[in-house]
């Protein structure tokens, strides 16, 4: 998606049944994940199964810069589609397999997919409060920052190619996609043997919660370094910020007698009004936002960051890159049909 | 095999701290880029930084007084000499120094400039300071985990954010690489981390669109498929992720969990008596180590994993069959040690072993060889601007042995555990 977002031209070759997560809304209507992965894309239908099926797309192949896929090796291996058999119809080809955890190792035949794929890459094991199990992250974070790892290497792969490298197959492994976001913590761990406490992991840094209700709605505290003094005044507790409350560890452990004060204070204005005086401080507050809230953020509009897609009549809010690139236009907004370019896609190919 | 360099001959100039920025630098370092961190005088890198995250390893330091007319004009003199100069201050401070895109196209028409802030610019919040855990909340992450009804959770990750905004801007770079070879055109890019959260779950941003509910927090569970969740292993501390998708997966984690119950058969009545089934799973679950179960359950079909704590990454046997830590030696030993395995920012390419690692440098450490070899000083040229203050040496890397954060998990035994996992080193 990302690539399409780019303006690169993306054809997506599905079975001729479609691709399988366009089904995933029969059993979640609200889920349009199938819907936000796929727009700006070409759609070819392709059966890779049949002999002919297969010579289509090994001439899809000869004029791309680069093939990714994420298919299961069984499959893989059925039809008989490897780096030296994409390699032989197009001599500087990119590949880039994407896949659960990668294509050796010992988890072979090893069904996945992001809700357990996130727990065993990390992240998860920290997240949630002390007293509840680990909590998942919300969407599919390991599997999407395995596809911009993909995105990322394909295209350093391109330009290598045009630069005189030979084409490369990439093996994306979107367990250690994940593990990546958490490089810190394993590394902690592998010099000092240190683990992660779910929870309150700044109420420990700062001496305070981090999520608190304001007037109307949660607030993010975080001031790391901060100095006590001013900090304590800007939250309000003067009682509280002579020498004996400055260290983090002694208001941590007293933590009821400024409770009270601290509540109330925060509950006395709201969310946005501490984000902006916060900001102002040097201190990096913010709001919890809902799904709502983020689609009427100033800050989102200001950056003209929505789109519109049209997906079965209604115009949908679609987020776009999270940077500006003026030099390609996107492609269309849209979501193909299964097959919806196959005609034109081999117009295009064989010279129509 | 030579290590594999598509970017050997790009050079980037980058004005980084913290993470973010940083961690997209590295990723084009590992791919042979030559990067140069132009760091300012002031306090040291973070230690956190400078040893755990990795974000400095394979790349040379510069020390440059931006507060001086000289260095200004020396920081000038190197965009010249680059494909790529990038920043993640907030955009004030560059364009202070005068080099924002104007100040620096103007020295080279065809540069790729890139702006990394919290929020992005413009915008009414274009000033504000974030951390990663900052534009997580309000980028309607933590509003979606945990469950409804309780306070959101925040994702137990000092840098998730930081690290998907670094592989957002990896993205950009090497795609206006790209861009630049074809064209010859430059490009400006201006990325906002807030923006890469919102990015990453744009189906919530849709959904909230569309003319069905607001997505809500729903703990471990999945709308659609069930039963879903993390259960309480054999152990302190210990769980499992199941994840049942199909009516046949569901048939095998009820034999293996001995719960015959014919009415469960579909989707339906299991999201219905959910509290139920995760009571029945948790029973068996707890009576077994998190490996085993997982190992049992998807011999017979089912999607299940370990939910792996530092400790178990650490040492994860298919991490370190598929190679993704490599040995990285220090000038120093650090925590008694010469070398640490570090977490490889690369996928594998080609089956071949991935690409070394070169410990970061401390600042300005570099500054005679970046000196000479950009902009072809000689020794008295590179004294002057030493002696004069332009390019100062900075101070140096803290890369202390003990940990302030010492509270939650200990394991004393940690270096044997990794050393006996890892095996000796290879270079």
């Amino acid at each position: 998606m990302s690539l399409a977002e780019l303006g690169a031209d993306v054809i997506k070759v599905e079975p001729p049944g479609g691709d399988p997560l366009r089904a995933r809304r029969e059993v979640a209507p609200d889920d349009l994940s199938f819907e936000y992965l796929n727009r700006r894309k070409r759609s070819i239908s392709i059966d890779l199964e049949s002999g002919e099926g297969r010579a289509t797309l090994l001439e899809l192949v000869a004029s791309a810069d680069a093939v990714i896929e994420d298919l299961d090796v069984e499959t893989l291996d059925r039809m008989r589609l490897s780096f030296g058999t994409l390699r032989r119809a197009q001599p500087s080809v990119v590949l880039t397999s994407i896949s659960s955890f990668g294509r050796s190792g010992p988890h072979d035949g090893w069904r996945a997919n992001d809700f357990v794929l996130q727990a065993m890459g990390g992240v998860v094991d920290g997240t949630g409060w002390g007293d509840q199990p680990p909590q998942r992250l919300p969407g599919s974070p390991a599997s999407f920052s395995a596809g911009l790892q993909a995105a990322a290497l394909t295209s350093g792969a391109v330009y290598g190619v045009r630069a005189g490298e030979d084409g490369v197959h990439i093996d994306v492994s979107i367990q250690e996609a994940m593990s990546t976001h958490w490089t810190r913590e394993i590394e902690r761990y592998i010099y000092h043997g240190l683990g992660v406490s779910r929870g309150n992991v700044e109420m420990g840094l700062q001496g305070f919660p981090h999520t608190v209700m304001t007037r109307d709605g949660y607030l993010y505290l975080l001031a790391l370094r901060a100095e006590w003094e001013p900090l304590g005044h800007f939250l309000g507790l003067d009682d509280f910020i002579t020498h004996e409350w400055s260290d983090p560890q002694t208001r941590l452990e007293r933590w009821d007698e400024i409770a009270p004060q601290f509540a109330a204070n925060i509950a006395a204005r709201s969310k946005y009004e501490w984000f902006a005086d916060a900001a102002e401080r040097g201190y990096t507050f913010a709001p919890v936002d809902d799904m709502q809230e983020v689609r009427q953020s100033p800050q989102l509009l200001a950056r003209d960051f929505f789109g519109e897609a049209e997906i079965e009549g209604e115009n949908v809010t679609t987020p776009g890159l999270p940077f500006t690139f003026a030099a390609t236009p996107p492609r269309p907004n849209r979501v193909p049909g299964v097959g919806e370019h196959t005609t034109e896609v081999l117009a295009e190919l064989r010279g129509g | 095999m030579r290590s594999y360099r598509p970017l050997k001959g790009v050079r980037v100039l980058t004005f980084e701290a913290a993470v973010t920025l940083p961690a997209a630098t590295r990723v084009m370092a590992d791919l042979g880029a030559d990067v140069v961190q132009a760091r300012r005088p002031g306090r040291a890198v973070d230690n956190f930084i400078a040893t755990y995250d990795g974000t400095l390893i394979n790349k040379q330091s510069i020390m440059i007084d931006l507060r001086m007319e000289e260095g200004r004009a020396l920081a000038l003199r190197l965009a010249a000499q680059a494909d790529v100069v990038c920043n993640n201050f907030t955009p004030r401070v560059m364009r202070g120094f005068g080099l924002d895109y104007d100040g620096l196209r103007a020295v080279r028409e065809d540069l790729i400039v890139m702006q990394l802030s919290g929020y992005g610019t413009p915008g009414p919040w274009a000033n504000y300071p974030a951390y990663g855990p900052s534009v997580e909340a309000a980028g309607g992450l933590n509003s979606l985990i945990g469950n409804d009804g309780e306070v959101p959770v925040r994702i137990g990750s000092g840098v998730f954010a930081d690290q998907l905004a670094g592989r957002y801007a990896t993205v950009a770079l090497l795609a206006a690489l790209v861009h630049r070879q074809r064209t010859g055109e430059g490009q400006y890019i201006d990325l906002s981390m807030y923006e890469g959260i919102v990015h990453i779950h744009g189906q919530d941003v849709m959904a909230a669109s569309a003319a069905g509910p607001d997505p809500v927090r729903r703990g471990n569970r999945d709308p659609a498929i069930a039963p879903q969740g993390i259960y309480p292993s054999d152990g302190e501390d210990q769980w499992i992720a199941i994840s049942v998708e199909t009516d046949a997966q569901w048939r095998a984690l009820s034999e293996c969990i001995g719960l015959g119950d014919a009415s469960l058969a579909r989707a339906a009545p299991r999201r219905e008596r959910h509290d139920e089934i995760d009571e029945a799973i948790a029973a068996w679950t707890r009576q077994r180590s998190k490996h085993d179960a997982a190992e049992l359950l998807q011999s017979r079909g089912v999607i299940a994993g370990p939910v792996q704590a530092p400790r178990d990454l650490a040492v994860d046997d298919g991490y370190i069959e598929r190679g993704h830590f490599r040995p990285i030696r220090h000038r120093e030993p650090i925590a008694g040690a010469s070398w640490h395995p570090h977490l490889s920012q690369l996928p594998k390419i080609n089956g071949a072993r991935r690409s070394p690692l070169t410990e970061a440098h401390a600042d300005g450490a570099d500054n005679a060889a970046v000196l000479e070899g950009w902009l072809g000083l000689d020794a008295s040229e590179i004294r002057h601007l030493h002696e004069s203050g332009v390019t100062p040496t900075g101070i140096p890397l803290v890369t202390s042995t003990s940990d302030v954060l010492r509270r939650g998990p200990f394991d004393a035994d940690h270096a044997e555990r990794v050393g006996r996992a890892h095996g000796p080193d290879e270079f």
